[in-house]
């Protein structure tokens, strides 16, 4: 019988996650300038009259701004990078060969507070081993009867069917 | 709600940048509208009504030299406080006031014999005439009077603060813009 071989994590995955997190950073840099550019259309055009509306305006901005450009750094792009790092080092991992079936369990932890891990057991017999798959990779083992499991860190990194 | 819990796990910095936002902010825009005390003249008023920001800035078309700003400030509170007599060059009061703070004002020279006299010194100028309800600038003063607001239909005087730094020869000031700019004042209709 044929066996086939599905890896979860591809080579150029860890370059195309850091591209989305350089996007993302991009993101936040132009909203950056775009608050620090009304806000400086808005001490240029002070009237000092109206000196407590136009300060609170200015506040407003300038906070509702740097808020954005920090969840913009720390969620999409944050998590990106974090991902990124995650699949790199699966792939440089060396692999541990655990024969079995795989099952998904209900549990869940989170890795640096971004990427989503779900409990597997592999059975073989008598022997259950616990790991760890990315929930996001879930949808290319579910349903599928695997035979082995290949892990790398505890994490796994590909199954064959 | 995992989002939720990251969202809270960053509240720290959302604080700190609400509070650095609001730092600089006021920063930037105190030094932007604001001058130093040698670049400026401020005008307290203690009467019924001013317009304030028109009266600035018709003073303003003729600036003294050397000045950036002219504040205009409506007084409408019984006490003077300590911050008035640091920060004003310019008193537009009553002739109650101006005897009550008479140790604030300083000497100057007379325009007429209707200025004001406090112990033998010529102190303050005539702007509004109870007698006649009439005053200089009258466009941005408005001087009726209604029971229990705190005026009185009394003389009102331009007065000038002994320790402005805008009177000339009076207390060694380098300039006298304080007093070309109460003349200013008292010339405008």
């Amino acid at each position: 019988m044929d066996k086939q071989i599905i890896e979860l994590y591809e080579k150029d995955e860890p370059c195309l996650l850091e591209k989305r997190a350089r996007i993302w950073r991009a993101v936040a840099l132009g909203v950056a300038f775009l608050t620090l550019t009304v806000c400086v259309l808005l001490v240029i055009n002070i009237n000092r009259f109206h000196f407590n509306k136009e300060l609170a305006a200015a506040i407003a901005v300038c906070t509702v701004g740097g808020w954005t450009v920090i969840s913009l750094m720390h969620f999409p792009a944050g998590d990106s990078h974090n991902e990124a790092r995650h699949a790199k080092a699966i792939l440089e991992a060396e692999r541990e060969t655990v024969p079995g079936k795989l099952t998904v369990t209900d549990e869940r932890i989170y890795i640096k507070k971004a990427v989503t891990m779900r409990k597997v057991l592999v059975e073989n017999g008598e022997e259950k081993k616990s790991l760890w798959i990315n929930e996001r990779k879930l949808g290319a083992v579910k349903g599928l009867e695997t035979k082995t499991v290949y892990a790398a860190n505890g994490f796994v990194a590909a199954v064959e069917v | 709600m995992i989002l939720f819990k990251r969202i809270l796990s960053q509240l720290h910095r959302y604080v700190v940048w609400a509070l650095v936002s609001a730092l600089i902010c006021g920063f930037v825009f105190f030094r932007v509208t604001d001058a130093k005390k040698e670049k400026k003249i401020t005008i307290y008023a203690r009467v019924p009504s001013v317009s304030c920001e028109e009266l600035s800035l018709e003073l303003e078309k003729n600036k003294p030299e050397g000045i950036k700003l002219i504040n205009v400030h409506h007084f409408s509170y019984d006490l003077f406080g300590m911050d008035v007599f640091e920060s004003g060059d310019v008193f537009i009061i009553s002739k109650s006031d101006a005897e009550l703070y008479r140790a604030n004002l300083c000497e100057i020279a007379g325009r007429g014999e209707n200025d004001l006299i406090i112990d033998g010194k010529v102190c303050g100028w005539l702007f509004y005439d109870a007698e006649s309800r009439s005053c200089p600038a009258s466009s941005y003063f408005d001087f009726t009077f209604y029971e229990g607001d705190g005026y009185a239909n009394e003389d009102y005087y331009i007065c000038f603060n002994k320790d402005s730094v805008h009177i000339g020869d009076i207390n060694g000031s380098a300039d006298d813009a304080a007093i070309q700019t109460a003349e200013h004042l008292l010339s405008l209709k």
